[in-house]
């Protein structure tokens, strides 16, 4: 080990950054929630929030469906990881393609597809009727299950890519092996090759959780008011009713329950995977962890002895895995599916089933300025902001894998600490930060935000990957005469490109999505496509909507597709 | 409200002010004097037909439109505080204006446009020293004409589930919510204020199996009734005029209508002050507000702007007069200073 200060000094960016955009505005916003109108301490604002009841059993509620959403967003995801991971490079990018389509189409419009397609008016319920199935349209939507699909449709993506970085470097011929010792497929998947990919499951899971804790959208446009989250109480507190420091100690109910669940998490799945103890890259994290793989493994096994299943095989997959993971991709894309005929509607609302074909929505988006206006900032926001989160994430992965213990912990927590706080929140708290800066309506205002919000994605993805890669490599360049920084450039960097590539596209997409900061740290000045397609979702409802949607995912698959066809052959 | 940014961490930033705003590119348009930034609701164009495009015309002064649709109490605050003028000028609900005007040391500017005819012309409803109102917004019942076969004649019928079958949905509030359900329940429109909390939430408890959706945005409301998800709904008069309007075969109950105004407010303190009561003095102009009102749906504050609309439009206004018969003015002030707990109250009710 080298000097302890350099590596400390790779936290300087992240430090920066955070510190200046996020802790100190944050913590201010806080700290009201403990003031009196007068400046003193006070307990009253805590005190009433707990004695009404309603905001502990909508706490409750909250962490129910975001474990829910979690665990099947795990599930959905993991067969697409695992094939997109394992298959040829040239089906890899068609795989690859079908993954991030859904990514980079608003979740705001997908969440509002999801209204159409489970409506009594919708394709489900037509197709249940039609079948026989049902006398009457069901009731899909407001409720339970229209929340936890929304939500988990709109998660998955961001399992998927989590997982296969890791999973990209795994060595097949481990499962090889495992076959030659007398291994069955099954057996050789769970004990070897679910423990190998561990790190990718704890991360994304992790990531997701957190994230669903903070979701608004999906319940209140998707659920009943048994489905109300957190956050859309956080919100009512700021913005209907102004009620600073209340909103604060909501805001500190979601932060203290989200701290006590991920020491809960760490202890039973053990976080420690992504904290990276030199030497233990190739284990399976904790204790536990693998009991629970093995036993899994001889279950599993049992059960395709006994049911004569076909077992996923080293390489791509068997057919069972990629069924699942078709299945998987299929119910990414509904929502998308849906969108196309209807940004062809002449109608006014979105709707089902779409009335005739015309191009009059596409008309108005490339006919108006603003529209165009907004497209061009947010995909210039987008790369800048994709550029700052490497810089500042990329140095602190690396620095955060030499850590152990206590230090390691504290770092991690500190990294994804804004994914714990409201994105509304950090942006109204950002305002007053930006105020004083002149930042308000500027386009670094808004890298920035987006930054502070993307920065926990893009950490834990580099990290998830980075606790696969073997540290004996950058000693043996060491001990070569490699000095750090060659040892980065020439080895380490090299060899997470693909974990980089993953990471930059939350960055990407993140800001490409966020509307937040647009919303409340710039006055709305700077319009972005989020901000414009919240306005028109929540002024209009249109096909426009879907339009625009479709127009973006065209132009991200465009780039994607150049991008693959411009990169060298490796 | 306390302020959200403690004194103590003011010097670091400033300190670091020097750097960031080099790195900030700087917002060009702020610098011409003669333009404005006005929030709108940002209905469609209606904004620029009504107001922004003829004022520049006529006076020279450039108009950016911001739109918004929450009620931007916070916001504002935001900006004064900072006096970071983001904003110029605002239209807002007339409960916001009325809170922004009583808060601390007050949030908006004064109008002093008490010599203008153009506000004399107001009437008294919608007007205050901080407040010019623009246009009235009716909390009213939509119905589906293709199943709900008789129409609703107030909004005892709207809760009677006997007599009225069909799926319901309300608005996730207790802003309107409350005053329905004391309506429903046979309280007199007149002795409506102060709100009986108790007796609402009676009624409520008695209806909430029958309510299948609690919207939480307009347009949301728009699309519940626009593709038949639910027969009966309440929601702001322009929102089910907006599903009217697209061809959705449903109508409007305009018996007990409560209303509300919205209207123009100055951010307290702002450079450009009097440009925006130039701006204040040349929306109220009724045929400026006859546009307005033709796009929105919503009523025009200003009794003459009726008579420019045609009459097929004039007649789905709130202020109407058949539609403004029995309808009930909605006590802000009272709202203003029981929201808080009505609102904790609501939840509770509605998430058990």
């Amino acid at each position: 080990m080298t000097h302890p200060g350099r590596h400390l000094l790779l936290f300087a960016p992240a430090a920066l950054l955070l510190g200046l955009f996020f802790v100190a505005p944050i913590g201010g916003f806080l700290v009201q929630g403990f003031l009196h109108r007068d400046g003193a301490l006070t307990l009253e604002h805590a005190g009433r929030m707990w004695a009404a009841g309603t905001y502990v059993q909508v706490m409750v509620t909250t962490v129910k469906i975001s474990l829910w959403v979690t665990v099947l967003s795990v599930l959905v995801g993991y067969p697409v990881a695992y094939v997109l991971a394992n298959a040829d490079p040239r089906r890899k990018s068609t795989w690859a393609l079908f993954v991030l389509l859904p990514f980079w189409s608003s979740f705001l419009v997908r969440t509002f597809a999801w209204i159409v397609i489970l409506g009594r008016q919708g394709p489900v319920n037509a197709a249940l009727v039609s079948a026989g199935l049902s006398d009457q349209p069901l009731d899909l939507l407001y409720g339970w299950a229209a929340v936890v699909i929304g939500m988990t449709n709109v998660l998955v993506p961001f399992a998927i890519l989590t997982m296969v970085g890791v999973m990209e470097r795994i060595d097949r011929g481990l499962m090889v092996a495992a076959g030659t010792l007398g291994a069955r497929p099954v057996q050789a998947f769970f004990r070897v090759y679910l423990p190998l990919s561990m790190p990718g499951v704890t991360a994304s899971a992790l990531l997701i959780f957190i994230t669903a804790l903070g979701f608004f959208m999906a319940p209140a446009l998707l659920g009943s008011a048994r489905e109300t989250m957190i956050t859309q109480l956080v919100i009512q507190q700021v913005m209907e009713l102004v009620n600073w420091p209340f909103a604060a100690i909501l805001c500190l109910l979601l932060l203290a329950t989200a701290l006590v669940l991920f020491v809960l998490f760490d202890k039973a799945v053990g976080l420690s995977t992504l904290s990276g103890e030199a030497g233990r890259s190739a284990s399976a994290g904790s204790g536990m962890g693998r009991r629970i793989c093995g036993t899994l493994g001889e279950l599993a096994a049992w059960l395709a002895e006994t049911l004569r299943l076909s077992p996923p095989r080293p390489g791509e997959g068997g057919v069972g895995t990629k069924g699942l993971a078709i299945l998987a991709i299929l119910f990414l894309i509904v929502p998308l599916l849906l969108l196309l005929p209807v940004s062809f509607s002449r109608q006014e609302f979105l709707s089902w089933p779409p009335a005739g074909v015309d191009l009059r929505w596409y008309r108005e988006a490339f006919s108006s300025p603003v529209w165009l206006d907004a497209a061009g900032r947010s995909f210039i926001v987008a790369l800048l902001t994709t550029a700052v989160c490497l810089v500042v994430a990329v140095p602190a992965a690396l620095a955060f894998q030499r850590l152990q213990g206590g230090g390691a912990s504290a770092a991690f927590a500190a990294m994804i600490a804004p994914l714990l706080v409201p994105r509304m929140v950090i942006a109204v708290a950002l305002f007053y930060v930006y105020a004083r800066l002149g930042l308000v309506g500027t386009v670094a205002g808004l890298v920035i935000g987006h930054a502070v919000i993307a920065l926990p994605y893009v950490f834990i993805a580099v990290t998830a990957v980075l606790k696969t890669y073997d540290r004996r490599l950058d000693q043996a360049a060491a001990s070569l005469g490699a000095s750090p920084l060659v040892t980065a450039r020439r080895v380490t960097l090299p060899l997470i490109a693909g974990g980089i590539v993953s990471a930059s596209l939350f960055a990407f997409v993140i800001s490409l999505d966020e509307l937040n900061i647009a919303l409340f740290a710039s006055g709305g000045l700077q319009s972005t496509l989020p901000k414009l397609m919240w306005d028109e979702a929540t002024l209009r409802f249109s096909p426009l909507l879907a339009a625009v949607s479709t127009l973006v995912l065209l132009v991200m698959s465009a780039l994607v597709l150049l991008a693959a066809r411009l990169r060298p052959a490796s | 409200m306390a302020k959200l940014v403690q004194p103590t961490r003011r010097h670091v930033v400033t300190g670091l002010g020097g750097v960031a705003s080099t790195l900030a590119m700087p917002n060009i348009g702020r610098a011409q004097a003669r333009r404005i930034v006005v929030r709108d609701l940002g209905i469609g164009t209606s904004f620029n037909d009504a107001y922004g495009r003829e004022f520049t015309k006529a006076t020279g002064i450039e108009v950016q439109p911001i739109t918004g649709a929450n009620d931007p109490i916070g916001q504002i605050k935001q900006m004064v505080d900072a006096r970071t003028y983001t904003w110029d000028m605002s239209i807002v609900a007339r409960q916001v204006a009325n809170q922004l005007a009583a808060d601390g040391q007050g949030y908006l500017e004064s109008l002093k446009l008490e010599s203008e005819p153009s506000w004399q012309a107001l009437p008294d409803t919608f007007r205050s020293p901080f407040y010019a109102g623009n246009d009235v917004v009716a909390t009213v019942l939509g119905y589906r004409t293709d199943r709900v076969k008789s129409a609703p004649k107030g909004w005892a019928d709207f809760l009677d589930v006997a007599r009225f079958p069909g799926r319901r949905a309300m608005r996730r509030s207790p802003v309107d919510s409350v005053e329905q359900a004391l309506l429903a329940d046979g309280a007199g429109p007149d002795k409506l204020y102060p709100l009986d909390f108790d007796r609402a939430f009676r009624k409520l408890d008695a209806v909430k199996k029958d309510i299948s959706a609690w919207w939480t945005s307009g347009a949301q409301s728009t699309q519940l009734l626009q593709s038949g998800e639910v027969d009966f709904c309440p929601s702001w008069n322009g929102r089910i005029q907006a599903a009217i309007n697209a061809g959705a075969p449903v109508a409007i109950m305009w018996e007990q209508a409560l209303w509300q105004s919205e209207g123009w407010v100055i951010l307290k303190g702002g450079p450009k002050a009097d440009l925006c009561r130039e701006f204040i003095k040349f929306a109220l102009a009724p045929e400026r507000q006859a546009i307005f009102a033709r796009a929105t749906g919503y009523g025009p504050t200003v009794p003459a702007a009726l008579d420019k609309i045609e009459p097929a439009v004039a007649t789905t206004m709130p202020t109407f007069p058949a539609n403004k018969a029995s309808a009930i003015l909605v006590d802000v002030d009272f709202w203003t200073q029981t929201r808080d707990q009505a609102t904790e109250r609501f939840t509770k009710w509605v998430v058990g």
